[in-house]
């Protein structure tokens, strides 16, 4: 099965302590299943996850979950504070 | 025509703004916004700012953002700049400039674009002090002044 790329940003990425991983489409058909999957692997990432986080499938921003196909590329990110 | 650039140079405000006028002698009205670092946060001396984003998509949600004004005002050109990487304090960080037949639409697209730029664009702040680094918190009035144009 073809992965799905995932990227982090900004003060998610130091504190989780990596930029990107890869997952199995067939571990996260879904951006619902996104967080859930990688608690399994990394429950200490919670208090994280708890924190606000924007969500983008493709550098699109997304609010709803949202069907994944393979070579999606899907990034979890703090709220925006440029400008 | 709209220019979008992210850049770790500064830019120079005549350059744009004459960008706005060149082989355009409709638009009676030219606005534009430039945002600078400030040296103090929170009772915090702030040396500098890194800023970070997100390759391709802070060009597809600029892109978004002035199509969204398009929509709603009668535009002529609009260019906006963005800096990332390390900037001073007291230097430029954004350039948001919008051209108009009247001033009124040049005002409110200016005045959209940056709030949108603000709560959308994947751009993140982080304060460089004389104690060390951390990132901004992102502003529930922004988030407000984005909402109020819904």
């Amino acid at each position: 099965m073809a992965d799905v790329k995932i990227r982090f940003f900004a003060r998610l990425r130091d504190q989780l302590g990596v930029s990107d991983m890869a997952l199995l489409m067939s571990d996260v058909a879904n951006t619902e299943e996104i967080i859930p999957h990688l608690l399994q692997t990394h429950p200490h990432w919670q208090k994280f996850f708890d924190a606000p986080l924007l969500m983008a499938v493709n550098q699109q921003l997304v609010n709803e979950p949202t069907e994944l196909v393979a070579g999606d590329e899907v990034a979890l990110f703090p709220p925006v504070t440029g400008g | 025509m709209d220019t979008i650039r992210i850049t770790e140079a500064d830019f120079k405000v005549q350059q744009e703004y004459d960008w706005l006028c060149e082989n355009n002698s409709v638009d009676g009205a030219v606005v534009f916004f430039v945002g600078r670092v400030r040296d103090f946060s929170k009772n915090e001396k702030v040396l500098a700012i890194f800023l970070e984003h997100y390759p391709q998509m802070t060009e597809r949600s600029l892109q978004e953002i002035i199509t969204n004004a398009r929509q709603r005002w009668q535009l002529g050109k609009v260019a906006v700049v963005h800096r990332v990487g390390r900037i001073l304090a007291a230097e430029q960080i954004v350039f948001v400039g919008v051209t108009s037949q009247h001033r009124e639409n040049a005002f409110s697209a200016a005045n959209f674009i940056m709030d949108f730029l603000k709560t959308q664009a994947p751009f993140w702040k982080k304060e460089i002090t004389p104690e060390g680094e951390h990132w901004v918190e992102a502003k529930a009035s922004d988030q407000d002044k984005a909402r109020h144009w819904r």
